[in-house]
C-alpha cells in the first residue's frame, strides 16, 4: 500500500494540489443494486414456499437449491469486491507540475498516465443528469496538445471547482515559465 | 455407473476455488496499488469476515445433506467399463 498523497517519481518542489476519486454516489448506486440482488433469493424462496411448497419437501432439491444459493452469494460477494477495487483504484492527482491519472480498467488492466501542465490546451467540465446536478459531481475533460488526446476525470466531486483549480495552476505554471525565460 | 448428488458438491467446490482465486487477485491489487487509508483497510477486513462467515456457514449447512443419494444411472457401456477399470 502507498501513502495517501504519494505520487510516482515525485520531482523536486512538486506538491499535490488535488487528489480525486469518484464521487461516493457512484459506489452507492452499485451498493443499492447489490442490496436488491442480495434480497432476490429470499423473494424466490418465499415464492417457492407459498406457491410450490412440495418442491421444498424433497431433500435432494433442497440440497441443489442450497448449492445454487451459496454459489450465487459467493459470486455476488466477489463481484462486489471487484467493483469496489475497480472504483477505489481510480485516482486522479493534480500537482503543481502535472496531472497524473491512475485507472483500474479491470482486474488485469491498469493504466497510469501523466500530463505536463504546460501541455494543457483546454479544460471543460460536464454535469449531465439529475443526480449529477443535484449532488454536484461529473466529468472533467482536459484537452492536450499532444497525441494523448484528452484526459478524463470520471464522476469526480465538484467538477467546476476542479476545472477552475487546474486552470489556475496551469496559468501560474505558464506565467512562471515566461518569467523564468525573461530572466 | 451411478451418478450421485455429490456432483453438485464438486461443482460448488469449483465455485469456491474461483471465489478464492478472484478474491486473491483483488487483494493483490488493493495491497499493491491501494492507499493506506481507513476505508481501504476497513473494506478488506469486512470482506474477509463476511467471506469467511459465508464459507463456514455454507460448509456447515451442506454437511447435513446426504451427498451419496443417487441422481441417475449412466448406462453407456464403454464409459461404465472405463470407470470400472479405473476403480480396479
Amino acid at each position: 500500500m502507498i501513502g495517501k498523497k504519494s505520487i510516482i517519481d515525485r520531482r523536486a518542489g512538486e506538491e499535490v494540489i488535488i487528489h480525486l476519486r469518484r464521487h461516493w454516489f457512484v459506489v452507492f448506486k452499485v451498493a443499492v443494486l447489490y442490496l436488491f440482488l442480495f434480497l432476490l433469493p429470499l423473494l424466490i424462496y418465499a415464492y417457492l414456499y407459498f406457491v410450490i411448497p412440495e418442491l421444498l419437501g424433497s431433500e435432494m432439491i433442497v440440497a441443489v437449491l442450497a448449492i445454487l444459493l451459496f454459489s450465487y452469494y459467493l459470486c455476488l460477494l466477489v463481484l462486489g469486491f471487484t467493483v469496489w477495487t475497480d472504483n477505489y483504484l481510480d485516482v486522479w492527482t493534480v500537482t503543481n507540475r502535472r496531472v497524473i491519472s491512475r485507472e483500474q480498467k479491470g482486474l488485469f488492466h491498469r493504466v497510469t498516465s501523466e500530463l505536463e501542465l504546460w501541455r494543457i490546451q483546454d479544460i471543460t467540465h460536464e454535469e449531465k443528469g439529475f443526480w449529477r446536478t443535484v449532488l454536484n459531481y461529473g466529468d472533467v475533460y482536459i484537452q492536450t496538445a499532444g497525441e494523448t488526446g484528452r484526459f478524463v476525470f470520471d464522476d469526480v466531486p465538484r467538477p467546476q471547482q476542479v476545472a477552475r483549480i487546474i486552470e489556475k495552476i496551469n496559468e501560474d505554471s505558464k506565467k512562471n515559465k515566461i518569467d523564468a525565460g525573461a530572466i | 455407473m451411478i451418478i450421485t448428488l455429490s456432483i453438485f458438491y464438486y461443482l460448488y467446490l469449483v465455485v469456491v476455488f474461483l471465489f478464492i482465486l478472484y478474491s486473491l487477485f483483488n487483494f493483490y491489487h488493493l495491497l499493491r496499488f491501494g492507499f493506506f487509508s481507513f476505508a481501504n483497510i476497513a473494506f478488506m477486513v469486512a470482506y474477509l469476515v463476511i467471506a469467511g462467515a459465508l464459507l463456514a456457514l455454507s460448509f456447515n449447512l451442506l454437511a447435513v445433506f446426504d451427498w451419496q443419494t443417487p441422481l441417475f444411472s449412466l448406462k453407456i457401456g464403454w464409459l461404465s467399463d472405463f470407470f470400472n477399470l479405473i476403480k480396479l
